[in-house]
């Protein structure tokens, strides 16, 4: 974008085909659209929007790359759940918070890696073992927990450190009710993106995804980039839980139930594509703020025919909607 | 490729490591979201109950009874102590002898809870006395107290004073329930009249029919025009025509008259009566007409000689008994829970009948002292789920207080396969009772079926929906009324009045908590406030700007529902987050946790709807132990434990007993 020698109309058609104009062009129509809903345009609402973003965001962005990669994690979810238990119970023990944070780190890492590792062994597609994975790990969770759930009232410092109040915020903006986790996930993100675009690592990522064959006659090592890409969103699967459990205190086996299909519409709306060697962390993170602002926005419409219990098809239909439009987009450039 | 498996298994076993090197947690919480399989809803209607049974004979002296010997007591819920109850009644044993099975019941219930219980009644039908001996018991300073609720408008006023004084107060045997009398007393033990004529109805067309008519001696009396209604809407639902047919109290007259309308309807093949006044002159009818048992079916309820021989003989298919023993025991049982425990009855009535005399238990013979072997089969144990610990103390309390000999069985991991193996294995053990958990009831279909074909008394505690819905015929199931609970805490937090109400569903879809939803909206909308649900999802960041942005869209809400602490986690964030204080709104929850207690302490949460799991266990053991001894039946498809509400007053005690008792 700083390449000022660039005349007009090429400049406008390469970043037409960078893999977040669609996802940006969507997200800047919808809130537009949006923006004329009462109360939409308030710190509290905005607030809402970015919070409820935070957690699937954290697992979006390890989906994503995986994505890129041509391959899928439905086990994010329950990895978020096995690194809630381990953080939430270790620091509710009194251990030291930073080996409850390491262990519900490393732990979720590892059975990414386990994830990857039956992956590139055994030839099964990623989207079979790790379906199979998230109802291993769920059980095991079930196992080590007993089948309770966990709750806390006591507040420890560290909670503030990955989920408190950004109440400096608050008090000069009204209802502007920013959290802790906002600054994590930006910087995961930042990384991440940082990571994918500029690094050798990155481009191996995008190469295994885009052609495997031509990535491997090149020299890359598909099978170590995909294991290192599950063991990411292994890790930043634990690292969803730590979030969570830094603000709710509450960990039980069904945590992060779903979470993962949440996050691969947010990476599709984000512009990935569902074969591989195409997306962006960037886009992603827009797909999951875009999903968050729709969900707001109907509620904040209190449609008489669109009851309370029921906005989620409205998300669902415009998930679909992005998604067409982002190809469009991307034809069109 | 050995060495790629033999890696994998590295892996995993260093994560089983890591893992195991962290220890399990100490706060927990136990969700109780309902199973997934549906409960009826069985808080049908309050029941005025007929009151005169006197057969007012001259026998005076005021009779004061004292069971066992006083002894001090401390205040507070207290597990081990001694309470000294009273019961105040309108008719004494002395002088009509159907209260000499209540108070039976009574002395029977105070020797195996080991407490002491004080029966006052006047010497003969005067409820102005009745009054004050309600104030003298009052005055007494006792633990508990239960009155027949005869005139509500009467007995106001002493009731009032009795509850302002602390004591908890129960109804028995007379009454219509806290919310019909106008009095906030705890609950009603009596006929469930409505329930007695549906129940009624199902067995009388339980093999099909032509036609059904209920003949009611006294059209316009509330209790009997429920039991007709009960009938005919039972009849209808198997889709069978059903009508009432009015007769009076003069029997030949009334005797021509079901004639005339069975020469008007042949048809007719189904017939209830609800007293010995209307079955008297129906068997004369019988007689006149010519029909023989097995040409119509006949169901009555209350028992009378006449009607007795007629079971026997099996032209009455049953007599329908409200069960005053139970009304006598239960009273006594529930002021023990609410004293020793703070567990409090569920639903406004608890119904005592309709337990149902057939020509298979008629004869049966009571024996306090009959040995009681009973097996009890649930999913989960204590050793490996903590929330179990409080069921088995309920049972172990009430096999200890029964004398009732108990085994309890259950698998060592969560294994239904195993659980209907271990049903089998207590069937084969030949026990008196079998208590179990319909965790699943197509699993535990067939083997509960052999329990039944046995002979084995089987009920249900914790998980179960009840024998119709479960389509198993054991007698009942003990736990939570789901629908009961919404509805009782919707009318808890619009008793104030309200703008707007949200029942906040973290699962839609999920029967058990929709139930709960309905419940909270049925009631609302009753007192005139717009109520709807609003879903969230299992991810509580989501769910907190859920709340937030449908309390910006509709700002007037003012009534908060959560459905356990999976709902009230976000929503606390959410108060939070928006700076509500304790008081802006009304807050309601389902089930406890930390975050829970601390709430309801601080004033931000109204009340926790608890299932009352150490009831679960010990009403299962009390349940099998009054049938075997007493052959009293179960009145509902469905024994309500919970909704126990857990509030500011009370919540101490809860947290105190936690874990052992609550």
């Amino acid at each position: 974008m700083t390449r000022r020698v660039a005349a007009p109309k090429p400049r406008l058609r390469s970043w037409l085909e960078s893999p977040v104009a669609g996802p940006l062009i969507t997200f800047l129509l919808i809130f537009f659209l949006l923006s004329f809903v009462p109360n939409f345009l308030t710190m509290r609402s905005v607030s809402g929007i970015v919070n409820a973003a935070t957690l699937t965001g954290m697992i979006t962005v390890g989906i994503t790359l995986l994505m890129i990669a041509g391959e899928f994690d439905l086990s994010a979810g329950a990895l978020m759940a096995v690194g809630a238990f381990l953080y939430g119970g270790l620091t509710m023990n009194g251990s030291p918070p930073l080996v409850a944070l390491l262990m519900a780190l490393i732990i979720p890492g590892l059975l990414g890696a386990f994830n990857g590792l039956l992956l590139v062994w055994t030839g099964i597609p990623s989207f079979i073992v790790t379906l199979g994975t998230q109802f291993i790990y769920r059980g095991a969770l079930w196992v080590y927990s007993g089948g309770i759930m966990l709750q806390t009232v006591q507040q420890i410092p560290i909670y503030d450190v990955f989920n408190g109040r950004m109440d400096f915020i608050a008090d000069l903006i009204k209802d502007a009710n920013f959290r802790t986790a906002l600054l994590w996930l930006l910087g995961v993100v930042f990384l991440f993106q940082y990571i994918l675009t500029r690094t050798r690592f990155g481009n191996h990522v995008f190469a295994i995804g885009g052609n495997p064959g031509a990535a491997k006659a090149q020299g890359v090592n598909v099978n170590r980039t995909k294991v290192i890409c599950f063991i990411i969103s292994g890790v930043l699967s634990g690292f969803a839980g730590v979030l969570l459990f830094s603000q709710y205190k509450t960990a039980k086996i069904a945590t992060g139930a779903g979470e993962e299909l949440k996050a691969i519409a947010s990476a599709v709306v984000g512009g990935a594509l569902l074969t591989g060697g195409e997306g962006s962390i960037v886009g992603a993170l827009i797909g999951v703020m875009l999903i968050s602002m729709l969900r707001t926005g109907i509620i904040l419409l209190n449609l008489p025919f669109i009851p309370a219990d029921n906005f989620e098809a409205v998300v669902g239909v415009t998930i679909v909607g992005a998604a067409i439009l982002n190809n469009w987009i991307r034809s069109r450039a | 490729m050995s060495r790629k498996v033999s890696m994998l298994m590295a892996l995993l076993v260093v994560v089983t490591l890591l893992a195991s090197a962290c220890q399990p947690t100490p706060q927990v919480v136990k969700e109780t979201v309902p199973v997934e399989v549906t409960k009826e809803v069985v808080v049908k209607e309050t029941v005025p109950v007929e009151v005169t049974k006197e057969v007012v004979k001259e026998v005076p002296v005021e009779v004061t009874k004292v069971v066992e010997v006083p002894v001090e007591t401390k205040p507070g819920a207290d597990p081990n102590r001694v309470l000294n109850l009273y019961a105040v009644q309108h008719a004494m044993c002395a002088w009509d002898s159907f209260w000499c099975t209540v108070e039976e019941g009574i002395r029977r219930a105070a020797d195996d809870m080991n407490v002491n219980v004080t029966i006052l009644g006047p010497d003969k039908f005067d409820l102005e006395r009745v009054a004050q001996l309600i104030d003298q018991a009052v005055a007494a300073k006792p633990d508990g107290l239960m009155v027949t609720v005869t005139d509500p408008d009467l007995f106001r006023e002493p009731i009032q004073r009795a509850l302002d004084a602390g004591i908890p107060v129960v109804a028995y045997n007379a009454g219509a329930g806290p919310i019909e009398d106008k009095i906030p007393y705890l609950t009603y033990l009596g006929q469930d009249e409505y329930q007695g004529g549906y129940q009624g109805g199902l067995r009388l067309a339980a093999e099909g029919g032509k036609k059904g008519v209920c003949i009611n001696q006294q059209v316009g009396h509330t209790g009997l025009d429920k039991r007709c209604k009960g009938f005919v809407d039972a009849l209808k639902e198997k889709g069978i025509p059903a009508e009432v047919l009015a007769i009076s109290d003069d029997p030949a007259s009334s005797q021509t008259v079901i004639s005339d309308y069975y020469t008007a309807n042949p048809d007719t093949d189904i017939f209830l009566t609800l007293g010995p006044n209307g079955a008297n002159p129906f068997y004369a009818f019988m007689d006149a007409a010519g029909l023989k048992p097995g040409d119509i079916k006949h169901g009555t309820f209350d028992l009378s000689p006449e009607i007795i021989a007629k079971i026997k003989d099996g032209t009455t298919m049953f007599g329908i008994d409200q069960q005053p023993f139970l009304q006598g025991y239960g009273g006594v049982m529930m002021l023990t829970m609410v004293g020793r425990y703070g567990i409090l009855p569920a639903l406004p009535v608890t119904g005592t009948g309709p337990g149902f005399v057939t020509k298979e238990n008629v004869d049966f013979v009571v024996d306090p002292n009959r040995p009681v072997n009973i097996y009890l089969v649930q999913h989960a144990m204590c050793a490996w789920d903590s929330f179990w610990c409080v069921v088995e103390n309920g049972i172990k309390q009430a096999a200890k207080e029964m004398n009732v000999n108990y085994t309890l069985l259950g698998p060592d991991k969560f294994d239904l396969e195993r659980v209907a193996q271990l049903i089998d294995q207590a069937v084969a053990a030949k026990p008196d009772g079998l208590a179990l958990t319909v965790t699943d009831p197509d699993l535990f279909r067939a083997p509960i079926q052999r329990a039944i074909d046995a002979g084995i008394p089987v009920i249900a505690y914790n998980a179960g929906a009840g024998p119709i819905e479960d389509k198993i015929p054991y007698l009942t199931y003990l736990g939570q009324d789901e629908y009961a609970g919404g509805y009782l805490g919707g009318l808890r937090l619009a008793a104030e009045g309200g703008k707007k109400g949200v029942c906040i569903n973290q699962q839609v879809g999920h029967t058990g908590l929709d139930k709960r939803c309905k419940g909270f909206v049925d009631a609302l909308k009753e007192k005139g406030i717009p109520a709807e649900v609003l879903a969230i999802s299992d991810d509580p960041a989501a769910s907190q700007t859920i709340i937030s942005d449908y309390y910006t869209a509709n700002p007037d809400t003012d009534i908060f529902m959560t459905l356990g602490p999976n709902g009230a986690n976000p929503f606390y964030a959410f108060m939070d987050a928006a700076g509500l204080k304790p008081g802006d709104i009304k807050h309601g929850t389902f089930d406890l946790s930390p975050e829970i207690i601390a709430k309801i302490k601080d004033g931000t949460t109204m009340f926790g709807i608890d299932q009352q799991p150490f009831l679960q266990g010990y009403g299962a053991v009390m349940t099998l132990m009054l049938k075997v001894r007493y052959g009293i039946s179960p009145a509902l498809p469905v024994t309500p434990t919970g909704p126990g509400f857990v509030t500011k007053d009370n919540v101490a005690v809860v947290e105190a007993l936690a874990g052992t008792y609550r």
